[in-house]
C-alpha cells in the first residue's frame, strides 16, 4: 500500500523529493562501480527488480482477512545493500505507477523514502548485526524482513502525519492515528511477510545457495549449517 | 490474481502514434497544476475533461477505466474519512459522543481539506492514468536517454521490464498450480504455498539473469544496451489542444485566487 498520486501537498512532495535524491545519487554511484567491477551484475539486479515487482504485484494472505503486498526489500537489502536497493526500490515503484497504477510520481520521492530508504536501513541494521552472530539465518532472515516492512509503514505513516498534524494533538496524535489504523493489518502483514521470506531463504539455501555465497549474505558456513538444518529427516528403513 | 498490465493497454489506444513528448508534456502539465491548484475545482475539471478524452477520443475501455480509477479508491476514502476528524478549524458541522471524555467531530475546516484532497487525489490520479493508459513504457524509456538519465539506470529498467512478464507468467503458472491443488484453502498452507512460489520464482529468475549475461556476452555485449528508437513527428494536431487545455487550466486557477471571498466558499 503505497500513497497515492495526489495525496500529499506540494511542499511535502518536494520535502520528499529532497530527502530521496542524495540516496538515488549514492545508489547510481554505487551501481557504477558495481557494474565497473563485474558488469555480470547488471541483469541478476534487473531479474531481481521484476522479481520484487511481481511479488508486491501478488497478493498476500493476511491473517486479518485483509490483502495487502510485501515489499520484498528486505531480501534485496541482505544481497545489495542499501543503495542499490534504493535504486532497484525506486524503479519497482516507478514502474508500479506507470504499469498498475500504484502509487504516483508527485509521491514517488515519499514513497521512495519509506519503501527503499528507511525500510531497507533498518533491516540492514538488523542484518548487520546479527549476520556474525550464532543465530540462526532463518531467524536473521525473519526479523530483517518483519522489520523492514514494519519500519515502512511506520515512515509512511509518519510522511501522512507531517502533512496533516492533528488540529488537537499535532504531528504526535496524527502519527498515532495512521500508526494504530496501518497496524491493524500491518503488524500481522510484516510477521508472515517475516515467516514467507525464511522459508523463501530455506528453499534457495537448498537447491541455489551459491547465490548467497556469491553475495556474500551469509558465510559458507553458517549456509552449510541452514542446509543441513532443513534436510529432511530420511526414514526409518532408509536409514537401517 | 495479478492486477491487468496497463502497458498492454497503452500499446493499442488511438493516441498510440502520438508524440510521446506531447502525451508527457500533457499529463504531466495537467498533474502539476492539480497538484498546486488552490481550489477543488481546477482538479475536478481537469479529471472529468482527461477522463472523457480517455474514453472517448483515445478509446480506452469504459471497464479497464474503471477497474484503473476505482483501484486507490479505498485508500483515499478511507484516508479522506480519518483527515475528517483530524485536521481543520472553524465552525463544528457534526460531533459524536460514544462516551464522556471521547468525542469526534468535524469541522468546517476539515470538510474543505477533505474535499480539496478527494478532488486533488481524483485530478492527480486521471493525470497519471493518462501518461500510463497512453504511452507505452518503452517509449518513456527513449524519453529518458534524451534527457540524459544515468545509461545505467535506463537499461537496468530495461531488463526489469522485460523480465517482469517472464515472471509474471511463471508466477501465473505457479499459483493456478497451487489454486488447482488447494494450496490457498487455509491460512498456513497459503503461507507455505506462497513461500514456495516466492523462492521457486526467485531461483528461476536468477537462472533466466545468468542465461540472459551468457546471451549478451556471445553478442558482443560491451556494456551499453543499444535500441532503436521509433520517434513519431510532432504534430501541431495534438499539441494545439494540449497547450489550449493546459493555458485553461491555469486561467481556471487565477479565477480561483481572484474570486471574492464569498465565491471562493463554493468552489
Amino acid at each position: 500500500m503505497h500513497i497515492m498520486e495526489g495525496f500529499l501537498p506540494p511542499e511535502w512532495c518536494l520535502v520528499w523529493w529532497a530527502v530521496a535524491l542524495p540516496f538515488i545519487i549514492m545508489g547510481v554511484l554505487e551501481l557504477r562501480a558495481l557494474l565497473r567491477k563485474d558488469r555480470e551484475y547488471l541483469p541478476l539486479l534487473g531479474v531481481c527488480g521484476a522479481f520484487i515487482f511481481i511479488l508486491s504485484a501478488l497478493k498476500l494472505p493476511s491473517v486479518t482477512g485483509s490483502c495487502s503486498h510485501p515489499t520484498g526489500t528486505g531480501l534485496s537489502t541482505m544481497c545489495f545493500g542499501v543503495f542499490i536497493t534504493t535504486v532497484i526500490g525506486g524503479i519497482v515503484l516507478l514502474f508500479q505507477a506507470l504499469v498498475l497504477a500504484h502509487g504516483g510520481l508527485s509521491v514517488l520521492g515519499a514513497n521512495i523514502v519509506s519503501m527503499a530508504i528507511g525500510g531497507p536501513i533498518a533491516g540492514y541494521a538488523v542484518y548487520r548485526l546479527l549476520k556474525n552472530t550464532s543465530v540462526n539465518i532463518f531467524i536473521t532472515v525473519f526479523l530483517v524482513t518483519a522489520v523492514a516492512d514494519l519500519v515502512t509503514y511506520i515512515i509512511t505513516s509518519f510522511e501522512l502525519a507531517v502533512a496533516y498534524p492533528a488540529q488537537v494533538g499535532g504531528i504526535m496524535t496524527s502519527f498515532t492515528t495512521f500508526f494504530a489504523i496501518f497496524a491493524v493489518t500491518q503488524v500481522p502483514l510484516a510477521i508472515v511477510e517475516g515467516c514467507v521470506f525464511a522459508l523463501v531463504f530455506k528453499y534457495i539455501v537448498q537447491l541455489k545457495p551459491e547465490i548467497l555465497e556469491k553475495l556474500g549474505v551469509f558465510s559458507r558456513d553458517q549456509i552449510e549449517k541452514a542446509r543441513m538444518a532443513g534436510e529432511p529427516v530420511p526414514p526409518a528403513e532408509v536409514r537401517s | 490474481m495479478l492486477e491487468q498490465l496497463l502497458d498492454s493497454v497503452a500499446q493499442q489506444n488511438a493516441f498510440r502514434c502520438v508524440h510521446p513528448g506531447t502525451k508527457l508534456f500533457l499529463g504531466l502539465g495537467s498533474l502539476l497544476i492539480c497538484l498546486v491548484a488552490p481550489s477543488p475545482l481546477v482538479p475536478l475539471v481537469s479529471g472529468i475533461v482527461l477522463s472523457l478524452v480517455l474514453i472517448g477520443p483515445a478509446h480506452i475501455p469504459p471497464v479497464t477505466y474503471g477497474k484503473v480509477l476505482l483501484g486507490p479508491a479505498v485508500f483515499t476514502v478511507i484516508s479522506v474519512v480519518i483527515l475528517l476528524f483530524l485536521v481543520g478549524g472553524g465552525e463544528v458541522v457534526w460531533q459524536f459522543s460514544p462516551f464522556a471524555g471521547f468525542s469526534l467531530t468535524i469541522t468546517e475546516g476539515a470538510v474543505r481539506e477533505g474535499v480539496l484532497v478527494l478532488c486533488r487525489v481524483f485530478g492527480c490520479s486521471v493525470s497519471l492514468f493518462f501518461i500510463v493508459l497512453t504511452t507505452p513504457l518503452t517509449d518513456l524509456f527513449n524519453g529518458m536517454k534524451r534527457v540524459r538519465v544515468p545509461v545505467e539506470l535506463i537499461d537496468l529498467m530495461m531488463i526489469t521490464y522485460r523480465y517482469i512478464f517472464i515472471a509474471y507468467d511463471l508466477a501465473g503458472e505457479i499459483w493456478r498450480a497451487q489454486v488447482m491443488r488447494l494450496g490457498y484453502r487455509r491460512p498456513v498452507e497459503a503461507v507455505r504455498s506462497f513461500s514456495m512460489l516466492s523462492g521457486m520464482l526467485f531461483i528461476s529468475s536468477w537462472n533466466a539473469g545468468e542465461d540472459l549475461v551468457r546471451a549478451m556476452d556471445s553478442r558482443c555485449y560491451n556494456g551499453v544496451f543499444p535500441s532503436l528508437e521509433q520517434a513519431e513527428p510532432v504534430s501541431l494536431r495534438s499539441v494545439i489542444p494540449a497547450v489550449l487545455f493546459l493555458a485553461f487550466l491555469i486561467g481556471l486557477c487565477g479565477v480561483v485566487l481572484m474570486a471574492p471571498d464569498g465565491v471562493m466558499t463554493v468552489i
